[in-house]
This record gives structure tokens, sequence and C-alpha cells, in this order.
């Protein structure tokens, strides 16, 4: 199963030590709580039991697979503009 | 000087290679051979084709300079000016336009042939556009199909970048052919830049080309070189920026060329994370594999690349390759991140990273810079068993008071090495010796957390298979230290004992026996089964077992004057049928009873065992049977056959005692009592008198030879 990376959910940076990880998921559970955001309330649950309970973490570890969220900018979909090449190479769209 | 006479080559010969459309050969011959029976025009006309049909193949795969080659070869033969508008044609395609202009200019002033004039018009004005000469001559633009008249008007708006006019221009060019009219749609979808459902199979190449980049056929000019380079480099891009899209997207992997054409150093470690995530979930385990490896010091830096290698463990080991670089990135990573991660993530790193060597202590160095000392104990001392001091003994006692499931699973590879072991020391005193150290480990261990029960008793199940391999009788100790450390397991855990595995009561069993009950069984050598499961064959049903634990509480509970004390026996209610130990069970019972001194009347003690089994000695099956076991039992103990007698021969009601059962008993009391030389007191002598009355009045003919036994003896 992919799941998104725990520490990005908790929004933990490069930086960040082990006791940052409380800290994060208090702040965050407190923005989405379970009443009003069920669904995010149980990412962050569950991503701070990966991180920090020892049970979860050895039963989640061979079964999860945890994707990055990565931002890239892509220069997608521009459209090829070769229509010059038609004017320098000879070619008829008729039988000739 | 006479010339030379050419060879000859026979006709067929020749008109086969034409058949056969070999023309190189046949142009070669027509030069080497005279052709028999063949006129020089008909090989001329011969060789007109073949040079016409070489130059048109040429020109279909885009080998125009060849194609020229072949016309001019033609022209030789044939200077018809359908050949050399043919020429102009490839002359254009060629970019050679002068020559083109040229040749067109001479073929438009043909006469009566009109068709061919308006080709050569056509290719004139095209080649003057070509040429950047945009200036159309009117006049001849009017002499030819208006299909082609707005096609070069849209192409000359198209090379002065009017692509509005261009396109109208090429919408009122309508050609009949569908052919011509799919050309003229993909120009205008060129132009444009419109998305088109591109299934055209026959439209020109360079149309094709610039449209999707495939590159059969074009004509191999001297522009195209840097053409191609262009286009092909924007596919290839788009197509990467596509396959990137999908990444980003997690919509499948894509191959690593792909990421690396893409991206910067910064993101490319995690494009590459995110690509193993998916190839892995593609179930492609190898190819993750092998870039987890060669990428690897890029995915250290990931702090999520710790989960990642825990997944691939196993895949690892499997492969049996790249062990060594996974243990170098376990050390890495480590070193990076030790300080984000938690405990239990360090643990299972350095457990892996155990797994991947067949060297243990090549990896301590690792495991002592996080201060796991603990593991190398349970790795090494544990194992091994060597130069076992008492600090050893508190050092392991510590580790089972606090659970960790790494702990728990490196305890449970002791249960794996003691099978490893028994298949290289089977039944040697070597093997005997370190299950009995290691039972003294056990045994020494004062509070394990609960939380260890199941590993610790499948340990014990191992160790009860093990010592089922010894002979009993050889290695005494053994099993009775094993049943030590069974029964202080048991009672720690408050285990059931009717739940204990089959190996573990088959060790109670071996030992109420005084032998192993182990059969030997021919399992093959590396089974799944052997490494994991240490069920033994044992000969034994499971109420032999119950009944035997329920006799062991009994007794402890009368050795501890636990109130209630035959309540164990109450499992067995429903189940004394199945098995004639019972009889024996009911004996020792009120033997250790009598021997502890039980304070409670015999009488009350055998009614109390009975009704708690739920059984009445009016009950047929036990009539008939537990006399015979009761004198079996007064070899053992004479006085507790008789106590059994006594209970059952002054508790059967009056009605009963006219029967032939009654009578068997009443013969085994007298001649136990009789054998056993013991008092003949009261109830002999009642029974006695009974036995010789009732015999004598219902004559029962299974009695008979007892009667007349009895009666030699006490008459």
């Amino acid at each position: 199963m992919i799941k998104k990376s725990p520490y990005i959910i908790l929004g933990l940076e490069d930086n960040f030590e082990f006791k940052d990880i409380k800290k994060a998921y208090r702040k965050l559970i407190r923005e989405f709580s379970p009443e009003n955001h069920p669904k995010k309330f149980a990412e962050i649950s569950d991503a701070y039991d990966i991180l920090t309970d020892e049970e979860y973490f050895w039963n989640g570890t061979i079964t999860n697979l945890y994707y990055i969220d990565i931002q890239l900018d892509i220069e997608s979909n521009k459209d090829i503009d070769n229509s010059r090449h038609l004017k320098n190479i000879f070619e008829v769209p008729f039988n000739i | 000087m006479a010339r030379k006479k050419r060879k000859k080559l026979q006709k067929k010969q020749f008109l086969s290679l034409f058949e056969s459309k070999n023309y190189q050969k046949l142009i070669s011959k027509a030069k080497q051979f005279e052709i028999e029976d063949m006129s020089q025009d008909e090989v001329d006309n011969i060789l007109k084709e073949a040079y016409l049909n070489l130059a048109n193949d040429s020109f279909n795969i885009g080998d125009i300079a060849r194609a020229i080659r072949d016309i001019n070869s033609l022209l030789l033969i044939d200077d018809s000016n359908n050949i050399k508008l043919l020429k102009v044609k490839y002359l254009c395609y060629i970019e050679n336009f002068n020559d083109a202009l040229k040749l067109a200019k001479e073929l438009m002033s043909v006469k009566k042939d009109t068709k061919l004039v308006k080709e050569a018009i056509f290719l004139y004005l095209l080649a003057n556009l070509y040429t950047q000469n945009y200036e159309i001559d009117l006049k001849l633009l009017k002499k030819i199909p208006i299909s082609r008249e707005k096609y070069i008007l849209g192409l000359s708006a198209f090379m002065q970048d009017d692509r509005e006019l261009a396109l109208n221009y090429f919408n009122e060019s309508k050609p009949r052919a569908k052919i011509e009219k799919e050309n003229i749609e993909t120009i205008k979808s060129i132009i444009s830049q419109s998305t088109i459902a591109y299934k055209k199979e026959n439209i020109k190449p360079l149309y094709r080309f610039l449209l999707s980049g495939n590159m059969d056929n074009l004509a191999n000019t001297k522009n195209i070189g840097a053409v191609k380079k262009d286009i092909s480099a924007q596919f290839k891009s788009r197509k990467n920026n596509e396959e990137i899209e999908e990444l980003l997207d997690l919509d499948h992997s894509v191959s690593i060329d792909v990421i690396k054409n893409n991206t910067n150093e910064t993101e490319e470690g995690r494009l590459i994370y995110n690509n193993i995530i998916l190839l892995l979930e593609e179930n492609q385990y190898n190819e993750a594999l092998t870039l987890f490896i060669q990428y690897k010091s890029k995915l250290v830096k990931l702090t999520e690349s710790g989960f990642l290698l825990l997944y691939l463990i196993h895949y690892i080991q499997d492969s049996q390759q790249s062990t060594d670089k996974a243990i170098e990135f376990i050390s890495s990573y480590l070193f990076l991140h030790n300080s984000k991660i938690s405990s239990s993530h360090i643990d299972m790193l350095l457990l892996s990273a155990f797994k991947l060597t067949i060297y243990p202590a090549t990896i301590f160095p690792l495991v002592k810079k996080y201060n796991r000392d603990n593991f190398i104990f349970l790795k090494q001392k544990l194992i091994y068993l060597t130069d076992i001091t008492p600090s050893d003994h508190d050092t392991f006692n510590k580790i089972l008071k606090k659970f960790k499931i790494s702990y728990n699973s490196l305890l449970d590879e002791k249960r794996l090495h003691l099978i490893f072991l028994s298949d290289d020391h089977k039944n040697t005193i070597y093997l005997s010796q370190h299950i009995s150290k290691f039972i003294e480990f056990l045994i020494m261990v004062e509070q394990p957390h609960y939380k260890y029960k199941k590993t610790l008793f499948m340990i014990l199940t191992t160790i009860a298979s093990l010592v089922q391999d010894f002979n009993f009788n050889k290695e005494r100790d053994l099993y009775m230290k094993a049943l030590t450390i069974i029964n202080q397991y048991i009672k720690r855990f408050r285990m059931n004992i009717l739940n204990l595995s089959i190996d573990l009561k088959a060790l109670f069993i071996s030992i109420d026996r005084e032998e192993s009950i182990k059969q030997i069984v021919d399992k093959p050598l590396f089974s799944i089964r052997d490494l994991f499961m240490t069920e033994g064959d044992y000969d034994f049903n499971e109420t032999e077992y119950d009944i035997l634990m329920a006799k062991k509480i009994s007794i402890e509970n009368l050795e501890n004057n636990i109130q209630d004390s035959f309540k164990p026996l109450k499992k067995l209610k429903n189940r004394i049928y199945q098995n004639d130990i019972f009889y024996t069970l009911l004996m020792d019972l009120l033997r250790k009873a009598v021997e502890i001194k039980y304070n409670k009347p015999t009488d009350i003690i055998i009614k109390e065992i009975l009704s708690t089994l739920n059984i009445s000695l009016n009950d047929k099956k036990i009539r008939d049977s537990l006399v015979k076991e009761v004198v079996k039992y007064a070899i053992t103990d004479i006085n507790i056959a008789i106590l059994i007698f006594r209970y059952a021969l002054l508790n059967i009601s009056k009605k009963d005692k006219n029967l032939v059962w009654y009578l068997s008993w009443l013969d085994g009391y007298i001649n136990l009592v009789d054998k056993y030389k013991l008092e003949k007191d009261q109830l002999f002598k009642e029974s006695l008198d009974d036995f010789f009355k009732i015999q004598e009045k219902k004559k029962f003919k299974s009695i008979d030879a007892k009667y007349r036994k009895n009666v030699k003896k006490f008459r």
C-alpha cells in the first residue's frame, strides 16, 4: 500500500529532531480536530503512530510504502511548433 | 583492333532478374552482357522500367540522391519529358531548386501535353517559393488546377508568416483524392498547432515527421540533419515531460533516463525515491533494488529512505547480492538521521543489518555505536553460551523484564539456533549440555514481561521437542530440567495446561512413562516446517495428557491443602470412558490423599472423586473394568486396592447384589485379602458368605469356575 510520507504529513522539514514529532503532531491536531476534519485527523494520527509507536511501526513497515510530495516545474504539454520547417524542406501534399 | 565481343546472357535469365525485381543486378548484367534473343530496344525498355522502379524505390525510402542518379541513367536511355518531369520533382526534394527551375521552365514550353505542362508549372511555382521568391506569376497560376492554385497561394502566405491567410487558402484547396485531402489537413494541423488524431498511414513522410517525430522514409537532404535533431529533441523532451508528470502523479514508474534528462540535482534523489516506490508497487522488485543500490548515496539523504530500506530487506536477502552495500547504507543512514527517528526504527535497522551478513560480529561496532549492547548479548552470549558469568544472568534478567519487540525478535532467533544446532548435533552430549545451559538461563529469569510469553513458550516447545530426541534413561537430568523450567513458566504466565503445545504435553507424558514417546518420522531435511514448527509425532492421545495434568494439579492441591482439591477432574467428567488410565488416576489420587494424611475419611475422598468425575459404581462399564484395574493396582499398593473394594462393596445397593458383576467384585476382594494375608474381618466374612449364597442360588455359568476355586480355598 502506498501512503504519503508521515514526515510530510506532519510538516517535518529536513532538520528536525525526534522530539519535534510530538510538537508537530499536537499543533496539527489542534488545527484539524476529529469532529471537523475526521479524515485529516486520522491521517495525522496514523503518521504520528508510524513514527512513534513501536508496534505500529514494526507492523506497518514491511507492508507500506511512503511516497514524497515533489513540486517540480515542468514545461508540460508545451506545443511543439515544427511548422517553421515546412518553409525549408520541400514537400507537396499532392501526388506528382 | 577488333572490338572484344561481349559475352552473352540468356534472355530467360535476364527477364527473371527483372521479374524478381533485382534491378541493380539486371542493369549490371545489361552492361556486361549481350542479351540473347533480345533487340537493343527490347533491352532498353526493360532497363527503363528497371531504372524507373529503382528511382521510385529510392525516392520512397528518402534516398533522393540515389533516385536522381537512377533518373539520370534513365535519361540516357529515355530522355522523354515525363522522365524529365520526374527529375524536376527529385531536384526539388533534394533542394536543388536552381536546376529544378531550369528544367521545369524547359518543360513548361512543351506542346501538346497539357498535363505535363501543368505539373511543370506547379513545380516551377513551388520551387520559386522555396527560393524565397514570393512573386507569383498569376498567369501561370491560373493554368494549374484550383486545388493546387490555392495551395501555392497558401504556401506563399505561410512562408511570409501570414498563418491566418495561409489557412484560409488551404481550406479552399480541396483536392479530390482522399490522401491529398489528408495531407492538406495535416499541414493545417501543423501550422495551427492543433491536436490531430494521428491515424493517417499514407501521409507524406515530412508531415508525419513534423507531427509525431516518426522519421520513416524521410528524404535525406542536406538540411534534414539539423531538422531531425531539433524535432527529435522536442519530441523527446515532450515525452520526457509527460513521463515525469506521470511519475509526479504516481501513475507508474519511468526509466531512469527520463529522470536524469529532466531534473536538477536536488529533485533527482526524490524522484528516484518515488520511482522505486512505484516499481515496488508494480512488483518489479529487481529493478527497484538495482536502482536503490545504484543511487543509494542520493537516497540516503532522505529520511523516508529508512522505511524503503526496511521494505527492501528481504529482497536483498533473497538476492544475496548487494548486502554489503545495503549495510553501508544502513550505517550512513543512521549517521545522518539517528536523531530524527524512533528507537524502534534504529533497532529495526540494526537488526536488518544482522540479517544481511553471516558474520554478525561485523555489525557489532555499529550496534555499539548506538548503545544497543543488549543486541550483542542476545546475538552472541545467548546463542553460543560460552564463558557464562553471573552478570550474564543479570543481563538476561534485565532484558526480559522490559519488553521490546527487537528483543523479542532476537530471542526467537535462539529458538531457530537450537533447531539448527540439533540438525548438526542430534542426540549428542554437546547438544544436551547446550540445552541444559540455556535452561539455566531461563530458570534464573525472575520476572519476564508478559509480552514475551508467546516467544518463550515457542522456545520451550522447541526445547521439549529436542529433549525428547534423547533416551530418557541416559538423559534423565535433562528431561527433569526441561520439566522444571516448563512448570516454572506455566506458573509464571498462568498458562492453562490444557492449551500447551503438543510437544510440551508430550514431554509430560514421556516423563510420566519414563521413556520418550516421540516417534521417528521421515521428514525432508530442509522443510519450512522443520524451521518454524517443532511439532513432532508422538505416541499419545490428548485424553491421557489431560488426565495426567488433572492428576498433577489435584495432587498439588492436596499437598497445599487447597479446598475442592479435585476440581481439575471436572474437565474430564465426560471423557473417562475413553481411557483406562482413569482407574489408575482414581487410585493414584486416593493413594496421595492417604499419603499426606488428607483430613477426610477415605470413603469421603473416593466419593468426592467419583462425584467430581460424575460417575457411579452402578455404571456398567465402570463395574466391569474397575475390578480388574483394582486387582492390578494391588501390586503397587494393596491398601488402596482394598480401600476401593471396601468402598464399592459397602455402597452397592441391595437390588444389585444378585448380579454377576457383584460376584466378580466379591471374588476379587476375598482373593486379594487371602493373597496378601490381610485380616479376614467382618466384611471379608460377609463377602465370602454372600458369594457362596448368591452363586449357589443363581448358578451363574460365568462365575462357576470362580465358585469351584473358592470352594476349594475357603470351605
